[in-house]
């Protein structure tokens, strides 16, 4: 609602004002200087003040190339001289003629201005033509819109009667005519000149330069974002308005002239079509027919244009496009006060514009305003133009402003998200850490279950005597002994890293290794390198430990041997650890059948272990693991186990 | 307590007074050993070693007072030829290897047979020095070329070590007779697998502990280990056999 404050009208309103009082200032450009009006016998005086004539009279060209005398069929007309108004249809030359009487021939030099003589005109004094104003036939020089001033000589001037002539010549479809002639001092009509001059040539030009920068501007945004239709519509209207401007007010054509008349009407239709259009896509505003209707019209009239040069049904079309244009404008108005759309009040700016302006153009084509009117559309159409490059440059501003912020509350999240997501790693890692940490416990908790405690448990039971069954002594040690190796080789196994078999094995035999020497048996020791165990994390090494302490247990409290071989080897798929005793194999184990074995075997298959029990080729007995290294089960060596240890 | 030349003379520190009648049983059954101090506490200890020598040296780490290792490495530095072995109930790497930067040669087993124990004392002071495949494992494991520095927990610097001090350096047969040791390959399967005699790989192995007790310290067996000096036990390989 800020936007459309009190102020903001106001402001609004001061902008038109200024277009207005400009209108009005380009508007006293062709009264400027204060002048007499005469008749077309007037008297003027030499030192005195600008004449301005309205009164002459007119011939039409006998195909002289000079003033036609006096004797030719001359007629008084009132200026402005619209030929179609005496000479309806009349192409050609027409001869102007203004009789000037001076009390005595002037000191300074004298101008003949012309605000406006379409399409070009030429000043005779005295029979005498005076400076060139560019080609008098065709093709004519274009100087429809180009305010003419002949500087005359005081030489030229006589004291008493003095004969002006004017030589106009049509263009093909411009409203050709004379506009009034102010005659005085060169010096007084000097500034009235050059400031039609600014208003009608070279301010045309610096509004056409700016325009067609701002168009290819806009091209480029559009050709970068081709979703922009408006600003491609934009963009394309205000490159061929500028294009049909300069053309306009180009003196010399730069090809064949119907031709170059022909683009000209073109690029106004087509740019103003296109305006129309950018209008319709401001306010979302879309139907396949309009947009066909506006295509349609962009080639019709331009080649009804070439067709039958008309100038009456030329300006009806043109009233036409002004209809559409009022309609486009109305909706994006609309728009923007429905919407409450950022930077409207620019867009209705320059409609309040280019509204008015059309309208008073229009109506100097249609002769409802002077003949020598200034165009207003010529430098408001840019201004509006600009209107809407404000527009798109705040789009542009928005998008960026609102890009930055979502980067950076984007970044924002992100820096949000990684912490989340890092405290939520560090929940986890502490999670895993508890887990790890009560595994540790369990594992540790089953081994003194399994082994300290059970042994503690049984040299307790054994101490328990009773007057049948005294204190073995030596099985107590031998069950504390027991208790205490495992104990040492549970330590072992807390430092034995992730699949370490070879390790594990040495720690087996330097904790077990005073049992076999106390109980006299020679161990051989036939371990080479052995590769990672993949599946030997800390609960299968123990498992491992376990197996094979239980393994020597049965050895030296069942076998008799007296001579032990530890083999390991990697065999590829699989690590195969055997136990190969000498002592009186199967026969001799049958008292460790039974719990012991059970233990093994559940631990065995526990850690995916392969266990079986073989005839020695000593006689012995051999305990043979099969430790995995791969996933598919060893096929080699298929083992012949004993059937009663199944 | 006199000492009784020529048996050699050894001091116990054990808190357990079980444990230290036994050790000290153990020496007193063997004729060429000779109990000269017997102590349950730290202090003590230090004030004797202050001014008598000995030599050898049993020591529990687990004082009432402190740690044994402090006295290892006053002693060590007081009497050098003094051998000390840590009274261990697990011969646990980390307790063991502490010891060894004091300056122990080795250890004994609280459970150990009293013969193996007196024979151990004498085999220290003939050159050996005790070691399990554990450990050297773990001191395998350390000298692996990029290995972080181990601080034990148990050892505490006594002073800075020199920048420019020459770092561990193992021979190639060292390497390879800890490789053994690591592998679970006795004394007598290593000479015999090497070709020297089992004195030899004995000596080896004292050698090495005497190296580590000079840098005691766990950065300079890192620096050693970052130099790339030392090679890991996991390269090279082969089967190999032997019999105890």
């Amino acid at each position: 609602m800020r936007r459309f404050s009190f102020t903001a009208w106001l402001q609004v309103w001061l902008a038109c004002s200024g277009w207005l009082w400009a209108g009005a200032a380009c508007a006293q450009v062709q009264q400027a200087g204060a002048h007499q009006r005469l008749m077309a016998d007037a008297v003027a005086s030499p030192g005195g003040q600008v004449t301005l004539v309205r009164d002459v009279f007119i011939a039409q060209d006998q195909g002289t190339l000079t003033p036609p005398p006096e004797s030719a069929p001359w007629r008084h007309a009132t200026l402005p001289h619209i030929w179609n108004e005496t000479h309806p249809g009349y192409r050609g030359t027409m001869w102007y003629r203004i009789r000037v009487r001076m009390d005595q021939a002037p000191q300074s030099p004298w101008a003949v201005y012309l605000p406006r003589a379409v399409m070009n005109a030429q000043v005779w004094v005295n029979g005498q033509p005076m400076g060139y104003t560019g080609s008098m036939s065709s093709p004519v020089t274009i100087n429809w819109y180009v305010p003419l001033l002949t500087s005359v000589q005081p030489a030229a001037w006589v004291k008493g009667d003095n004969w002006v002539h004017i030589r106009v010549a049509s263009g093909l479809y411009s409203r050709n005519g004379l506009a009034p002639v102010q005659i005085g001092p060169l010096d007084q009509l000097a500034d009235t000149y050059k400031h039609r001059t600014w208003a009608q040539v070279d301010g045309v030009q610096v509004a056409n330069t700016m325009l067609i920068s701002l168009g290819i501007f806009m091209l480029i945004v559009w050709l970068r974002d081709r979703e922009q239709t408006a600003i491609g519509f934009l963009s394309l209207s205000a490159i061929t308005w500028a294009l049909n401007a300069a053309m306009g007010v180009m003196p010399t054509p730069l090809f064949e002239a119907v031709m170059w008349e022909n683009v000209s009407y073109a690029l106004s239709v087509i740019s103003q079509l296109l305006f129309c259009l950018y209008f319709f896509r401001f306010a979302q505003f879309r139907r396949l027919w309009l947009d066909g209707l506006i295509y349609l019209l962009m080639v019709v009239m331009p080649i009804y244009g070439l067709w039958t040069p008309n100038y009456l049904v030329a300006t009806v079309l043109y009233a036409a496009i002004y209809v559409l244009a009022l309609w486009s404008m109305g909706l994006a108005m609309w728009h923007v006060f429905r919407e409450r759309r950022k930077d409207g009040l620019w867009l209705v700016l320059g409609c309040l514009t280019l509204l008015p302006s059309g309208a008073h153009d229009v109506m100097i084509r249609t002769g409802s305003l002077p003949f020598d009117t200034v165009y207003w559309l010529y430098f408001s159409g840019p201004l509006t133009m600009m209107c809407m490059a404000v527009i798109v440059a705040g789009d542009h501003a928005r998008s960026r402003h609102a890009l930055n912020d979502l980067n950076r509350h984007l970044a924002e999240r992100v820096t949000e998200r990684e912490q989340a997501l890092r405290a939520s790693f560090e929940r986890l890692a502490s999670l895993e850490r508890a887990q790890a940490v009560s595994a540790e416990r369990s594992r540790i908790l089953k081994d003194m279950h399994d082994g300290v405690g059970a042994h503690l448990t049984s040299a307790l039971r054994q101490l328990q005597t009773t007057e049948r069954s005294p204190v073995d002594v030596p099985l107590v040690a031998q069950t504390l002994r027991d208790s205490l190796d495992h104990l040492k080789l549970s330590i072992d196994a807390l430092s034995l890293q992730a699949g370490d078999v070879e390790g594990l094995l040495a720690s087996w035999r330097f904790r077990l290794a005073p049992r076999l020497k106390a109980a006299g048996i020679e161990l051989v020791w036939d371990v080479e390198r052995l590769p990672p165990w993949p599946q030997g994390h800390s609960p299968e090494l123990r498992q491992l430990q376990y197996i094979l302490f239980e393994g020597l247990s049965n050895v030296l409290q069942h076998s008799g041997a007296n001579r032990l071989v530890l083999s390991a080897r990697d065999l590829g798929h699989h690590i195969r650890v055997s136990l190969i005793d000498n002592g009186q194999g199967w026969l001799g184990t049958g008292q460790y059948e039974g719990q012991g074995l059970q233990t093994m075997r559940s631990r065995a298959q526990a850690i995916g272990a392969a266990m079986v029990f073989l005839p020695a080729s000593n006689g012995g007995l051999e305990l043979r693991l099969s430790l995995p290294l791969l996933e598919a089960p060893a096929s080699s060596d298929p083992p012949s186990e004993i059937p009663s240890a199944a | 307590m006199n000492a009784v030349p020529p048996a050699w003379r050894v001091v116990v520190v054990e808190d357990n007074h079980q444990n230290r009648h036994f050790l000290e049983s153990c020496i007193q059954g063997h004729a060429q050993l000779s109990l000269v101090a017997s102590f349950a506490t730290l202090q003590p200890a230090q004030a004797w070693f202050a001014d008598h020598d000995a030599d050898l040296l049993m020591v529990d780490l687990g004082l009432p007072d402190g740690s044994g290792l402090s006295l290892m490495r006053q002693v060590n530095q007081r009497w050098p030829q003094c051998d000390m072995l840590v009274v261990s109930m697990f011969g646990d790497e980390e307790n063991v290897v502490a010891s060894i930067e004091a300056g122990a040669v080795g250890y004994v087993h609280k459970d150990d047979e009293a013969a193996d124990i007196a024979q151990t004392l004498l085999a220290v002071k003939q050159g050996a020095s005790p070691i399990s495949p554990m450990i050297a494992r773990h001191l395998l494991r350390r000298m692996q070329p990029g290995a972080a520095p181990v601080r034990e927990a148990v050892v505490v610097p006594s002073q800075p070590l020199p920048h420019d001090e020459a770092v561990v350096a193992l021979t190639k047969r060292e390497q390879e007779v800890l490789e053994y040791i690591a592998r679970g390959f006795s004394y007598a399967e290593i000479a015999r697998l090497q070709g020297i005699t089992v004195h030899t790989v004995q000596t080896y192995i004292k050698k090495l502990y005497g190296k580590l007790a000079v840098h005691s310290r766990s950065e300079a067996v890192y620096e050693a280990n970052r130099l790339g000096l030392l090679n890991t036990f996991n390269t090279g390989g082969g089967t190999a056999a032997g019999s105890n």
